[in-house]
């Protein structure tokens, strides 16, 4: 009871800012689930996961635009779906978890290549990574901002982040762009 | 380390596209369907937010609030009475914390005995603008709770809930309150952001209406709240 009692929102303005999240983002978080997980039941499963974590973190969404708010969502979504994948164990290797290459990067590995080739090459990187450069990038969310709602460390948003990276230089490398 | 440089690139890169892109389509979302088990359990799962004892005591610091106030009330045996806010049938405690308000209704405002339980009557707002389907509903002796949606995303909570002895929570850190007038009752009302609530009492009950609804339409609704009292 007492656990249970800490996984709800805190406040009558967090209560309405998750209702109004479970209405909004209820099939998206599915459809995020199923991408990852082919099965009805299954990816249900995880929805509830993932509507349960973001019940628990709904604070932390106050003041976040709605397309971070979205794309939060999605991370949570395939998290809880990536989670449920593990533990089901249908399979040994997860075909969308290329991790942490330890590429050797340079800097600014970006700074001459022509912005068109860069979103391109970001469009082909699996939906996780390019969600995660997208917070971080473009919503301007901090490292510790992006563990905080996700309910991770702040070290594995480090890795995930670096992962994305170096999947997009590894990309850009393949077509010659670097 | 991550360069601050391939940070700014990679924005100006995400500027480029329309982000929509990457993410289904409205029509892909219409696909998605939910089973009837997944649709009781996100019943229950939104009901039991609403319910007023997880409410009222839904976290340690509102929990340890709480006591701290019965134990002050109890030790002191003094009533802290706030008389601005005293109406015949709308008598409590209030105690106002940094964050948030809590307040307790007199044990003795009901008149019936306490053996004679009386289990609770709904009663529920004759009035729910336009547009509104009722998507959750929890209604047993003890409470009355309803909660309506509207395709875009507004929605409105109502609730009938005993007062006698209960405490209610008012988060108003970040709010402006006010008290107004419903049907010569008085009720407190509150905006926080694009989000309204109200409450008022009656000789039994607290009801409470809230949703990023117009101050206007969440006091035509609790008008039409039928009480006969007596």
């Amino acid at each position: 009871m007492f656990f249970y009692l800490l996984t709800i929102p805190e406040t009558p303005g967090d209560k309405w800012t998750f209702a109004k999240a479970y209405f909004k983002y209820r099939k998206l978080i599915k459809h995020e689930a199923l991408q990852v997980l082919q099965n009805e039941e299954l990816a249900e499963d995880a929805t509830q996961e993932a509507l349960i974590h973001i019940a628990r973190s709904v604070q932390q969404f106050r003041g976040k635009s709605e397309e971070s708010e979205r794309a939060y969502v999605c991370v949570i979504a395939h998290n809880a779906a990536v989670d449920l994948y593990r533990k089901e164990k249908r399979h040994l290797e997860h075909k969308t978890d290329p991790r942490y290459f330890e590429m050797p990067m340079q800097e600014d590995f970006l700074g001459n290549i022509a912005q068109g080739d860069i979103i391109n090459k970001i469009k082909e990187l699996p939906p996780q990574k390019r969600r995660i450069l997208e917070l971080w990038a473009f919503h301007g969310e901090s490292r510790k901002a992006i563990a905080k709602t996700l309910g991770i460390s702040y070290n594995v948003v480090q890795k995930e982040l670096r992962s994305a990276q170096e999947l997009l230089y590894k990309k850009l490398k393949e077509a010659d762009l670097i | 380390m991550i360069n601050q440089a391939i940070r700014a690139s990679l924005k100006t890169a995400f500027s480029l596209v329309e982000l929509d892109a990457f993410y289904p389509t409205q029509e892909e979302l219409e696909a998605i369907t939910f089973s009837d088990k997944f649709e009781q359990w996100a019943a229950r799962f939104l009901k039991r937010q609403e319910h007023f004892w997880f409410r009222t005591f839904n976290t340690v610091g509102k929990q340890v609030a709480a006591v701290v106030l019965t134990v002050v009330l109890a030790l002191s045996a003094v009533t802290i009475s706030v008389e601005a806010l005293r109406e015949p049938f709308f008598e409590f405690i209030t105690k106002t914390f940094e964050k948030f308000t809590l307040i307790t209704f007199h044990e003795n405002d009901d008149p019936s005995p306490e053996d004679e339980f009386i289990p609770l009557k709904p009663i529920d707002p004759t009035y729910i603008p336009e547009g509104f389907e009722l998507t959750s509903e929890t209604v047993d002796f003890m409470m009355n709770m309803k909660t309506y949606a509207h395709k875009n995303e507004t929605i409105i909570h109502y609730s009938q809930s005993f007062k006698n002895g209960s405490q209610l929570y008012i988060d108003t850190e970040d709010a402006t309150i006010t008290r107004i007038n419903i049907n010569e009752r008085e009720a407190i009302f509150k905006q926080e952001y694009n989000e309204t609530y109200l409450f008022f009492t009656d000789m039994h009950y607290i009801y409470e209406i809230s949703g990023n609804l117009t101050k206007e339409e969440l006091i035509k609704i609790a008008e039409s709240i039928p009480i006969h009292e007596k």
